[in-house]
């Protein structure tokens, strides 16, 4: 009986062979991960890192408080947990210099499906050499990932903020929108509801185009067609100087 | 003459006095019993190169037992037990448990393993139950593991070092609690994955 007892020992230790996937992230390099405890439950499939989390993965860094991994096995998903204040995600694309941090409360990584859901306080950044190009502040954010590369990027805020440095001689963007699409293969960037400021011109629209290439705005009134189609305030300077050039002789 | 009898009397009666004034400074020890200690520490039986099969109720072999040694002393309850080393099945998979010592206390229900304690996931070589094994898969390495059959908890309150092929997890201080099937590292842990 008491042999018996023992050998229950061992579901614990099976466990570690399907649990051992915290290295979802860890295909090709070398996983560090350091923490003050860990406990791990084989009936919840629940496997808890606590307390100064620090994650070292090639060109990622990860810092929380605590992470999760929960597996469920009837829908055979796994997700991952981050909480902190904030947590931290850092990551660097291989052969780049494009830096892209992510700050929240609460960081939800579904590694099967690829889809990273930021929420609280959360904060999106890319730079590239130091230099900031991409900052957006939100309630929400969701991205989309495959292979270590963001795709997409959704965010939801009320209102949230979106900053794009302007880049070949562009002036920088600055807007706030209930929501934002970001294709990140062709640098669209979709606002909805939003205002959006470029040096010191204004436009508000339903629906704010920001084209990737060529970084020129376009505007229409949403899928509602609530608002105007496009209010533009220009730069009061700009107008005037344009004038005093209009009526020289 | 009367006299020295006298003085031959009193100095007797003076050396009797002394005598039993000395007897009675000596600490008196006990006698010893007839169930002391000496006897409480002696065994009742001792094997040497024992071996216990459990078979399931299909007449499966489950698990084996065995140890270079095993000591039982009754006064202690407790059973001593050199080398230890358990086979054993679950789910298709087999397991050993190895220490260079252990100790079952009786009244307690505490098996202590001491000394480079490890369990070890073998592969699925199901001979193996019978016959020489090597360790591959997860095996987790303490220098001293407390399992309170009880209870089913299992914990040590030292290094421990969890791994498998390629990765491995290490920390301060362990606790398995079997009817919760759950694992906990208290501290100072650290997870490896290397590629190799």
């Amino acid at each position: 009986m008491k042999i018996v007892r023992l050998l229950k020992l061992s579901y614990l230790l099976s466990f570690f062979c399907s649990n051992m996937t915290v290295a979802a992230l860890a295909e090709n390099e070398d996983f560090k991960l350091t923490a003050n405890s860990t406990s791990i439950n084989m009936q919840s499939g629940l496997t808890q890192f606590s307390d100064d989390v620090v994650i070292n993965h090639g060109n990622l860094k990860i810092i929380a408080a605590t992470l999760s991994q929960q597996q469920d096995t009837s829908k055979k998903q796994e997700k991952m947990q981050l909480t902190g204040s904030p947590a931290k995600i850092q990551f660097k694309r291989e052969n780049s210099s494009l830096l892209t941090t992510i700050e929240a409360e609460n960081i939800l990584f579904y590694p099967d499906l690829g889809i990273l859901k930021v929420s609280g306080k959360s904060k999106l950044q890319i730079s590239e050499n130091d230099q900031l190009q991409t900052v957006i502040r939100a309630t929400f954010i969701s991205l989309k990932l495959s292979t270590k590369k963001i795709e997409t990027i959704h965010a939801e805020g009320a209102p949230l903020y979106y900053y794009l440095s302007g880049g070949n001689g562009k002036d920088d963007i600055t807007a706030t929108a209930e929501k934002l699409a970001l294709n990140q293969k062709t640098g669209d960037v979709e606002l909805f509801n939003a205002s959006v400021k470029q040096k010191n011109d204004e436009f508000r629209a339903g629906l704010i185009l920001v084209d990737g290439a060529t970084g020129n705005l376009s505007a229409s009134g949403g899928k509602n067609n609530v608002r105007p189609s496009l209010s533009i305030e220009l730069d009061e300077e700009l107008i005037n100087s344009n004038k005093k050039q209009d009526k020289k002789p | 003459m009367i006299e020295s009898k006298g003085w031959i009397l009193l100095a007797l009666a003076f050396a009797v006095l002394l005598v039993l004034l000395n007897l009675s400074t000596i600490e008196e020890k006990a006698s010893t019993p007839l169930f002391g200690k000496e006897t409480e520490d002696k065994f009742d039986y001792e094997m040497q190169g024992m071996q216990t099969r459990q078979y399931n109720i299909d007449g499966v072999l489950t698990s084996t037992l065995s140890a270079d040694k095993l000591i039982h002393f009754p006064g202690k309850k407790v059973i001593e037990l050199t080398a230890p080393s358990l086979l054993f099945s679950v789910s298709e998979q087999l397991w050993r448990l190895n220490a260079e010592t252990g100790s079952l206390f009786e009244l307690s229900e505490e098996l202590v393993l001491d000394k480079w304690v490890r369990i070890n996931n073998i592969v699925d070589n199901k001979s193996a139950l019978d016959g020489a094994t090597h360790p591959a898969g997860i095996s987790i390495e303490v220098n001293q593991l407390t399992f309170n059959l009880q209870q089913q908890i299992a914990s040590s309150p030292n290094q421990v070092k969890i791994s498998s092929a390629d990765w491995s997890l290490q920390g301060e201080g362990l606790s398995i609690d079997v009817k919760k099937q759950t694992l906990k590292i208290l501290n100072k842990v650290e997870a490896l994955h290397e590629n190799r």
